[in-house]
């Protein structure tokens, strides 16, 4: 069965997911062939693209055909792709030369010259497009564009060769750079000189949890800048966006065996100021009430706890997993290290409290079924975060494949 | 009062002894808190404590039995403090995680129960710069952090905590009403100032000279000409940012925007769109603005009248800037009469242009050297011309290595580096000399040679005898790592003896257990180390060989052997080197060994 996906004018990740399930539970079933039109889209938010990438490396696992009817038309958002090196990206995730993603009426398009970005003028065209790039430099021509990373072969392991382990580090350092801080000083909604924060703690824990999750094989970072939107009206408030995606394991699925046989996943018991009350609201795709619940960190899921539940509390304080099986670039350790690495768990919570709390920004993780967005909550409802859940159907439309952390900090008006 | 100080260095491999300059910082410190107090006495502790990055990244709980062990050196001595400086780390390398752990530890000490003997009373904790600790003046470092919250909420009637940041700022938490003198800041300030590096210099460091045949915009008597140098800085930003702040102020002429080429210096790239950033003055690169799009349109109508500086990032004959300069004019933009390179020929350079005098200032001032093709000997000989933006070769070129052995000279081998097992070469390249002279770019073509081709872990320590060419080598390659990484010098004396007990280390490592090196080398062990064998000369693979033993014995990994030059690159050169081995120059004639220690 061959179905056809017009994307809209604007795509943005959880109305490009609606518009999939409907087309899925359409057809009642996983269409085989799916043709994608990016034609007539002006405007796609960066996580819509790390999406996009996950959903179409799924159907390619479940042997199903994705493919490209047309790009965007329209010069600037090809330009856009093509600097965020999203063909790139999406070959690298699905194992497939770039030429082959492409149809043949667009097979010209990796050679097109961008002409909407300069690099001129703002340090942040700068970051966008470093006009003294080469091809032979190390760096990256966008500062923002996708970047794969692939995690070593479990087996075939090189004692001696950093790889995997270095990301998180050489990430951050990368986000030390003077231009990138100078552009976070001069953008960020959080106080002046924090902009080290990114760096510390946005980057190396998103992706210091990335490279531990069991049977991932790519990890794949980007970024944007985006100023303030005007939707349906509305002006929507700019942010940058940090997307960092893996293909191993759910959250969800490393957790859930340990708190349904009602392990213990915390490692610590903590000062009181350092737990929060939490209330979860959750939809269920395709009805419109909404169920609500008040959770506290203290807490540790319970045996029965939905998978949104057991995904929140990966945010909590002191909380991981135990799971001491396949996760990669555990090097040298001895069996009872391995044991203990899984101990501590404040990746996440730290992630969560630079995010949400100092930038007032958000923080959503997609997995499974789940996509989970935090932010403070507001006041009349007196707790210190709102947890907004979307659950997606089990039947039919597919489960996620890995993880995807999407953050997003506001940036100054 | 008795004290230890434990020196925290986050990130690395490996123990090295504390700098005076350290120690004396640390003593005027706890003096200048307990003014009262008449004996203090610091025991122990001469080598910095180091926390691998696997540790932070993987394990970092075991930062807390890490303090724990270092603190049961002492459970059998009354001590008061503890002083934990860890202020020589950058903000970035605090993982939270690690923080936490680090406070468990404290606490560990400070509780009767845990610590029964000799409970300590007071901890002083000495801060790098962190984030958000910078603009508040109020009674936290910083809100955010769940590691402030955890030392905010530590059992404080059984100690107290002292924070000293090196923003100037101290926080006492906990039982004692420790006061913080306001003048203890002095200290901190000395100390930071005679830490701190000048960008000049550091950018001179960052500078490295580049062998090889390049073309030259310079014609001498209308011939082309050649150039047997380049010079480029590597990871710079942060010092042409500062040194560009500097300069604009005093040459800027109130101009409005900036223009800049960076062909060849991504350092100046990032410096001048951050400072531009900070500043808010419009940037361009001139590409954008001599093209036909909408940048050159932006330029030529919006920014008539006003002036702009024009920024490079090397001169050698100003041809370039000279045509950059009177292009720009036709535009009818308004140049600053003062230019910036960050190389040229001198330190300014008045150039007239279009009939109006301009000066080009250089941060750097380098001479290229330029040679007619007809007496370029690289011309001569049909050498293809080398790349400016990448090294084209893993190697040494044979042109290069002569070159350098050309410019210092050759001497016989000193009889004190020679193995105990082989006879002198009878003359070798002066290589302390040829190291001390083209160090900067063998040690970034090392570190390229290991990035491209088998990678850099990041347990890694180097170990070399103790050599001056060695020694000099090492020094260059450590820039390579930001100084941070831990150097091991194995006296050459103590690898002879061992040589002549068939590589055995036993009875010296147990003999000289307090000496430096075998307490830096014991420091690896259980730090999941490997090693980066370096010497600046390889006759016989002799004294790999005997490092590698002494490694081995310790169960501590060889990553690669790295001589500069190889002189012993055979056919059984794969049995003989079990590990990786690479060289910039392999140069065959192995050592002649003697006979009777030839097996050895």
């Amino acid at each position: 069965m061959t179905k056809k996906l017009t994307t809209k004018k604007t795509v943005l990740a959880d109305q490009l997911e609606d518009q999939l399930v409907k087309l899925f539970l359409e057809c009642e079933e996983e269409p085989s062939d799916l043709e994608i039109d990016l034609g007539k889209t002006e405007f796609i938010e960066i996580a819509s693209l790390s999406f996009l990438i996950s959903f179409w490396l799924g159907r390619q696992i479940r042997q199903k055909k994705t493919s490209f009817i047309r790009l965007p038309q329209k010069q600037k958002t090809r330009d856009f792709l093509k600097l965020w090196r999203f063909i790139e990206a999406l070959a690298s995730a699905t194992r497939t030369p770039e030429q082959e993603i492409l149809p043949e009426s667009e097979k010209a398009f990796l050679e097109e010259p961008i002409t909407t970005y300069t690099g001129s003028k703002t340090g942040l065209y700068a970051l966008e497009l470093n006009n003294s790039w080469k091809k032979t430099y190390s760096g990256n021509r966008n500062f923002f564009e996708f970047k794969s990373f692939i995690v070593d072969d479990l087996d075939n392991r090189d004692l001696f060769r950093s790889g995997t382990e270095a990301l998180p580090k050489n990430e951050s350092m990368r986000w030390q750079g003077e231009l990138i801080k100078a552009v976070l000083r001069t953008h960020l909604s959080g106080g002046a000189e924090e902009e080290d924060e990114v760096a510390r703690v946005v980057i190396f824990e998103s992706l210091a949890n990335a490279i531990q999750h069991p049977a991932a094989s790519i990890i794949q970072k980007t970024s944007i800048f985006l100023g303030d939107t005007k939707e349906n009206g509305y002006i929507k408030e700019g942010h940058l966006t940090i997307c960092v995606w893996d293909d191993g394991e759910s959250i969800i699925d490393t957790l859930a065996p340990i708190v349904r046989s009602g392990g213990i996943i915390r490692a610590y018991s903590l000062p009181s100021p350092m737990y929060d009350r939490t209330k979860m609201i959750v939809k269920k795709y395709g009805k419109t009430e909404k169920f609500s619940q008040l959770i506290r960190s203290a807490e540790d899921p319970a045996q029965d706890a939905a998978n949104e539940w057991i995904l929140l509390s990966s945010t909590f304080p002191g909380l991981t997993r135990k799971v001491a099986k396949n996760v990669s670039k555990v090097d040298k350790l001895s069996d009872e290290e391995q044991q203990d690495q899984y101990r501590m768990g404040f990746g996440l919570y730290a992630l969560k409290r630079t995010v949400v709390d100092l930038y007032g920004g958000s923080l959503s993780i997609r997995s499974k079924n789940c996509f989970l967005n935090l932010t403070l909550a507001p006041k009349n409802l007196k707790v210190r975060y709102k947890a907004s859940v979307m659950l997606y159907p089990e039947k039919i439309y597919p489960e996620f494949v890995g993880n995807l952390i999407i953050m997003r900090i506001p940036i100054k008006r | 009062m008795r004290y230890i100080a434990l020196n925290i260095r986050l990130g690395v491999v490996g123990d090295k002894p504390i700098e005076k300059i350290r120690q004396k910082f640390q003593d005027g410190i706890i003096k200048k808190i307990f003014p009262e107090v008449e004996n203090i006495e610091r025991l122990g502790e001469q080598y910095t404590t180091s926390i691998p990055y696997r540790t932070i990244l993987y394990k970092p709980q075991h930062v807390r039995d890490i303090i724990k062990k270092i603190a049961s050196r002492y459970s059998d001595q009354s001590l008061d403090l503890i002083l934990l400086d860890l202020s020589n780390n950058d903000c970035q390398e605090f993982r939270e995680d690690v923080f936490l752990s680090l406070i468990d530890g404290v606490n560990d000490l400070a509780d009767p129960e845990e610590n029964p003997i000799n409970p300590i009373k007071i901890f002083i904790f000495l801060l790098p710069l962190m984030p958000g600790s910078r603009k508040r003046n109020g009674s936290e470092i910083s809100i955010n952090s769940s590691e402030y919250l955890q030392i905010k909420n530590m059992k404080s009637e059984k100690n107290t905590i002292v924070l000293l940041t090196n923003d100037y700022k101290s926080f006492v938490y906990g039982a004692n009403p420790i006061v913080i003198p306001d003048d203890i800041f002095e200290i901190y300030h000395k100390h930071m100032a005679a830490l701190k590096e000048n960008p000049i210099h550091l950018l001179c460091e960052k500078t490295i000279r580049k062998l090889g045949h390049f073309h030259s915009n310079k014609k001498i008597n209308g011939e082309r000409c050649c150039r047997p140098y380049t010079y480029f800085t590597y990871d710079a930003g942060k010092e042409i940012g500062e040194l560009l702040s500097v300069w604009w102020s005093k040459y800027s002429n109130n101009s409005e925007y900036i223009i800049y080429d960076s062909n060849n210096n991504d350092s100046l790239h990032e410096a001048i769109n951050a400072f531009a950033e900070i500043e808010k003055i419009p940037v361009y690169y001139i590409e954008d603005v001599m093209s036909d799009n909408s940048i050159h349109k932006e330029v030529t109508e919006e920014k008539i009248d006003k002036t702009f500086t024009l920024i490079v990032d090397a001169v050698d004959t100003s041809a370039t800037v000279t045509n950059y300069i009177e292009d720009l004019v036709k535009l009818n933009v308004y140049p600053n009469e003062n230019i910036l390179s960050v190389f040229a020929p001198a330190a300014s350079i008045i150039k007239e242009i279009s009939r109006k005098k301009y000066v080009i200032h250089a941060f750097i001032s380098k001479k290229h050297e330029p040679i007619p093709e007809s007496k370029c000997p690289q011309c001569i000989i049909g050498l293809p011309y080398s790349s400016e933006l990448s090294e084209d070769y893993f190697m040494l070129r044979a042109y290069d290595i002569y070159h350098m052995i050309d410019s210092v000279g050759i001497e016989p081998e000193p009889k004190e580096e020679v193995p105990e097992t082989g006879y002198p070469y009878s003359y070798i390249p002066k290589y302390e000399e040829m190291i001390e002279e083209f160090g900067d770019w063998l040690a970034y073509k090392m570190e390229y040679y290991l990035i491209k081709s088998i990678g850099i872990p990041e347990n890694l320590f180097i170990i070399h005898p103790e050599e001056v060419a060695s020694k000099a080598l090492s020094d260059k390659l450590r820039f390579r790592f930001n100084k941070k990484i831990t150097t091991v010098k194995i006296p050459r004396y103590q690898i002879t003896k061992a040589q002549k007990n068939n590589n055995d280390w036993s009875e010296i490592l147990i003999e000289e257990a307090k000496e430096g090196w075998v307490e830096q080398i014991e420091s690896l062990i259980d730090q999941g180390a490997t090693a980066l064998i370096i010497d600046y000369l390889n006759g016989s693979g002799k004294t790999f060989q005997s490092l590698q033993k002494m490694l081995t014995k310790l169960e501590i990994g060889v990553y690669c052997y790295f001589p500069f030059v190889d002189r012993d690159p055979g056919a059984d050169s794969v049995e003989k080197y079990p590990f990786n081995k690479l060289c910039l120059y392999e140069w065959y004639g192995p050592r002649q060994l003697k006979r009777n220690l030839s097996n050895v």
